[in-house]
């Protein structure tokens, strides 16, 4: 019979560190520390674990993408590097000159198959290198859209313009990273 | 005994997948969460930076949610500053002095911005927004801290 973990997925941001079996008050058995460094570990150096990943798994990012904009021959965006705590890239739609919007999953399984909700609450755009000559800086925002209507934010729009103009970028290759709030 | 399943100390080795932790897993794991440890940011925070500004979301190593949030004060249009506690407590109550070193910050919704932060203290971040051939703007943004 397959175990279920304790605690939620990382990336509903519900563990503490008792999740882990950290506790304040822990102690090695009959108060008798490790006996050997190379194969024992002691309650002290458990709860630094226990602790320290629970710091981590609340602001860790669900997401980092790297995608080209399809312009010059619209399409939808093609993800080039996807990072992600769980499942497959998002889906991509085009909408217009440096405009896309990526929509995820309502929810995805850990690797326990322990089911966790999708609710982004913070997104970043970074813009590369224009792909074209001239060479101008790019700017890029982002917008958090609920589309299912569900509540929760499951979708991010891009929009990325080229600073000199101000008119929408052509082309742009942008990392977006995207880290999920409480459910 | 052998493994997870004995009081701690906890020693490591195991007899297969299901019966306890061998030492080279549980390197693996004390490897990988000491490189997560320091690359891995403070804190998220959506903000807005209209007057007089306000948090969004948070997330962050001391908590998740407002109750846990930085303190946002409107400076100018487009200017905010962000400042949290001098020092957090960790869940066995060790304290350490915060000391931001690094900042990004994106900008949200339609409009062009252009937007920049500033470590103004060891636990203070200043934010500016500019609308690109506008100026000065009011506007929601997502700020990362590590």
């Amino acid at each position: 019979m397959a175990i279920v973990p304790t605690g939620h997925p990382c990336w509903v941001r519900a563990n503490n560190h008792t999740t882990y079996g950290g506790n304040v008050n822990k102690i090695d058995y009959q108060s008798i520390g490790p006996v050997n460094p190379r194969t024992d570990i002691g309650a002290s150096q458990f709860c630094r674990l226990a602790s320290d990943v629970a710091a981590i798994q609340l602001t860790a990012p669900f997401a980092a993408s790297t995608y080209l904009c399809n312009d010059t021959v619209p399409g939808v965006p093609t993800v080039e590097d996807y990072d992600a705590m769980t499942g497959a890239a998002p889906t991509g739609i085009r909408n217009g000159d440096g405009d896309v919007t990526f929509t995820w999953l309502d929810s995805y399984a850990d690797p326990y198959s322990v089911i966790g909700e999708i609710n982004i609450e913070h997104a970043e755009a970074t813009c590369h290198a224009p792909t074209a000559a001239p060479a101008t800086p790019l700017v890029a925002t982002v917008e958090l859209l609920d589309l299912s209507a569900t509540g929760k934010n499951e979708s991010v729009r891009v929009r990325v313009w080229d600073v000199a103009t101000g008119l929408p970028a052509v082309d742009p290759r942008i990392t977006l990273v995207v880290t999920t709030g409480v459910v | 005994m052998l493994g997870g399943f004995c009081p701690l100390p906890f020693r490591l080795g195991s007899i297969d997948a299901t019966n306890g932790v061998n030492a080279e897993e549980y390197s693996r794991m004390g490897a990988d969460v000491a490189s997560a440890v320091v690359s891995t940011s403070f804190a998220a925070v959506t903000l807005d930076t209209s007057a007089p500004g306000a948090v969004l979301s948070y997330n962050g190593q001391n908590g998740v949610g407002l109750g846990a949030a930085p303190t946002v004060a409107f400076v100018a249009p487009g200017v905010v500053t962000v400042t949290w506690d001098l020092s957090y407590s960790n869940d066995y109550l060790n304290s350490y002095p915060l000391a931001l070193n690094s900042a990004t910050v994106t900008g949200h919704g339609a409009a062009a911005l252009v937007c920049t932060a500033e470590i103004s203290l060891p636990n203070q971040i200043t934010v500016r927004v500019h609308e690109l051939g506008v100026g000065p703007a009011s506007a929601t943004v997502t700020l990362r801290v590590f």
